[in-house]
Order: structure tokens, then C-alpha cells, then sequence
């Protein structure tokens, strides 16, 4: 079996050794002007432990410099190599432009986690609660989540309009918990990352009562299909 | 996702090229190079990361001995969605004035049974609260 880690331009001059999974080297095979980056597998497909995460997180930054990579999600298995050729013929023109897209950018990660100093209110029916009265009550949480729901959206989308400014193309999400304000991925050119953490620092300056976690740079992994 | 262990107000030094990775060994200090900015502790943010992540069911347990309670887990999660889209369309009727005394007091009757009886069920079945709700990817949250 072949271990898929990304998707390349034909590269015009051999790869520094790079090591896989298992302690297998790193190898590349192209096609017209695609190349894919594969190690050999034996046995079960490997878990999705943290080392293995990280090891295939390390061989694709290792092609980061200087080149357009579209990153392969962990755990892509193929038969043989000519299954992997096959797969660059068949989509040889999408990654042509899924490896323009992502050229001289890097993907960051933003998320925002607000207090939950005001939890919203979940009571329990009084044993001699009449109807109305438990429907009112019900009524009163519905609108108390209305209210925070607003909010977040508000101030979600205030943080993410500050940091969309750099960013060529972004994915977010605004309460993917009740925890969690936002929830979001910006593809940014490789030389906006300072101007982004300056960003970032500033809305923690100005949101003291969020705690922002902004990591990166990462391989464009959520920028790796087109429109 | 493991706690990181670094300081507060940790700030990284400039990644304009690829973040160093250290050994496959050291996976608490590889995630520690990839905090380009933080407020706050990151180990306090992971741990709450975590949390939130953890307390959503990710898929049904298909060892046999919790086969029983991931099944009850999904159905009770279904009813309970029922349930309240069944609630806030009655909540609905009644900010629009269409419903009788009467009626609201048979609706919220009949609507404080049912989460009685569904507070009963995750009893026998273990489940808390936040157990009951699946996590849809980007739509969010089912309940």
C-alpha cells in the first residue's frame, strides 16, 4: 500500500530525504505537472495517534518552503503506484489549481472561547409547577438564548470581519459550542502571518473578557478544495 | 487533543518559514511551536477545548456491553429533539396569541410530563444532560 501525505508542482530537482510513517522514506512520483508524496505501508492503516499525526504533519511542512503543497488528510491509502497515477491523470487539472490557489500561503487557525461566567439558565420543573407556569419559564430560557445567540453572532462577526482582512479565503464557524465563540481557518499570504498575529493580539487587547488561541502557520488543509 | 504546557501569555517567535517539529516523542512541545498567539493559559484553552469536544457523542460505541446505552443515547437524543421542536412551536403560538388559557395549560402540562419522564429515562440509562445532542460538523449542534 501507498501512504499519501500531499499533492505537489513536479518538483524541477530531488526532494531532501524526508522520512514517513514507520520510519519509511519519503518518496514522489509525478505526473504531468502534478507529483504526489507517498511513503510504503505494510499492514492495518495506521491510527490516528498523536506521533502519526505529527509525523505526517512534519513531512508535509518539510515541502512548505517555497512551494505550493495541498496537504493529504491523514490516513489516505493506496492500492499501488499506479492507483496513485491514475488519481493524478483523473485530477490533474483541479490540483493545477488547488496548488495556484494555495501557492505562497499558509493556513491559520483562530479560536475564540468566551466567559461563561452567564451560563444560560436550565431549571428544572418545581414539583407543583402548573402548566402555564412551566411554559412561561420555558419561554423565558428561549429568549435568554435568543439574546446570547445575537450576541455571539455580533461580536463572532466583528472578530472575524478584523481578521478576514488579511486572508484570501477563510471557513468559520460562530458557536460550534457553547463555549466557543468562533471557530475558524484563514488561508493568508506567508508573509501576512505577523501582520495576522498583530491582528489577533490587538482583539484580545480589545475583547479582555475572550481568550483567543491563534496557531499556525499549517498546510492549507482546509483550502484544498475550490469553490 | 493534550493540554499544552506552557506559560501564560505564551507568544511564538516569527514562523515565517515551516514551524520546527521537534521528535515524534515530544508531541506537547510540537503543538507549544505552533501557538502563534495566545491569551491566556493554552493549557487551561486545550483543557476547555477538550471538555466541549468530549461531551458530544462522536458515534455509537459498538462494544457490545455499551451498545445497549449508545442506542438509548441516540433515540433519547432524537426524542429530545423532537420534543423541543415541538415546545418552541407551541412557545411560537403562544407570543403570536393564538392559543387559549386553556390550551397553554393542557400544552404546558402535557410538555413538563415529557421532560419529566425524558429526566427518568436518562437515569436508567446514565446519560447526562450533554450526552444527548450529536455534533452535526459545520451545522453545529444538533440540540
Amino acid at each position: 500500500m501507498l501512504y499519501l501525505y500531499a499533492i505537489i508542482n513536479r518538483p524541477t530537482a530531488p526532494l531532501p530525504p524526508n522520512t514517513g510513517l514507520g520510519g519509511q522514506p519519503v518518496q514522489c512520483s509525478a505526473w504531468g505537472e502534478v507529483a504526489a508524496i507517498y511513503s510504503h505501508h505494510e499492514g492495518p492503516a495506521p491510527r490516528p495517534e498523536a506521533a502519526h499525526l505529527w509525523r505526517h504533519e512534519e513531512v508535509v511542512e518539510r515541502l512548505l518552503d517555497g512551494r505550493g503543497v495541498l496537504p493529504v488528510r491523514f490516513g489516505a491509502l493506496l492500492p499501488d503506484e499506479a492507483a496513485l497515477l491514475a488519481l493524478l491523470g483523473e485530477r490533474h487539472d483541479r490540483f493545477v489549481a488547488g496548488l495556484a490557489r494555495v501557492a505562497g500561503r499558509v493556513e491559520v487557525s483562530v479560536r475564540a472561547l468566551w466567559s461563561a461566567e452567564a451560563p444560560l439558565p436550565v431549571s428544572r420543573p418545581a414539583e407543583a409547577e402548573n402548566g402555564r407556569a412551566y411554559l412561561a419559564r420555558r419561554m423565558a430560557e428561549a429568549q435568554a438564548r435568543e439574546a446570547r445567540l445575537r450576541e455571539a453572532r455580533q461580536r463572532a462577526g466583528a472578530l472575524h470581519a478584523a481578521l478576514n482582512e488579511l486572508a484570501a479565503a477563510h471557513t468559520h464557524q460562530v458557536l460550534p459550542h457553547e463555549c466557543i465563540l468562533l471557530s475558524a481557518a484563514y488561508l493568508i499570504p506567508r508573509e501576512a502571518i505577523d501582520p495576522f498575529r498583530a491582528t489577533v493580539g490587538a482583539l484580545g487587547a480589545a475583547n479582555p473578557d475572550l481568550r483567543l488561541l491563534c496557531t499556525g502557520p499549517w498546510p492549507a488543509y482546509h483550502f484544498v478544495e475550490g469553490e | 487533543m493534550p493540554a499544552l504546557p506552557v506559560p501564560h501569555q505564551a507568544t511564538a517567535q516569527p514562523a515565517t518559514s515551516p514551524s520546527p517539529i521537534p521528535s515524534e516523542g515530544d508531541t506537547l512541545l510540537a503543538l507549544q511551536h505552533k501557538v502563534l498567539h495566545s491569551t491566556g493559559d493554552p493549557a487551561e484553552f486545550a483543557a476547555e477545548l477538550e471538555r466541549a469536544c468530549t461531551a458530544l457523542p462522536q458515534r455509537i460505541d459498538a462494544d457490545p456491553e455499551e451498545v445497549e446505552r449508545g442506542l438509548a443515547k441516540l433515540v433519547l437524543t432524537l426524542i429530545e429533539l423532537l420534543r423541543q421542536l415541538m415546545e418552541r412551536q407551541a412557545l411560537r403560538r403562544i407570543e403570536r396569541g393564538t392559543v387559549s388559557d386553556e390550551e397553554i395549560e393542557r400544552l404546558g402540562e402535557t410538555f413538563m410530563r415529557l421532560e419529566r419522564r425524558m429526566e427518568e429515562l436518562k437515569v436508567i440509562f446514565g446519560l447526562e444532560g450533554e450526552e444527548l445532542n450529536l455534533n452535526l460538523g459545520p451545522l453545529g449542534n444538533l440540540l
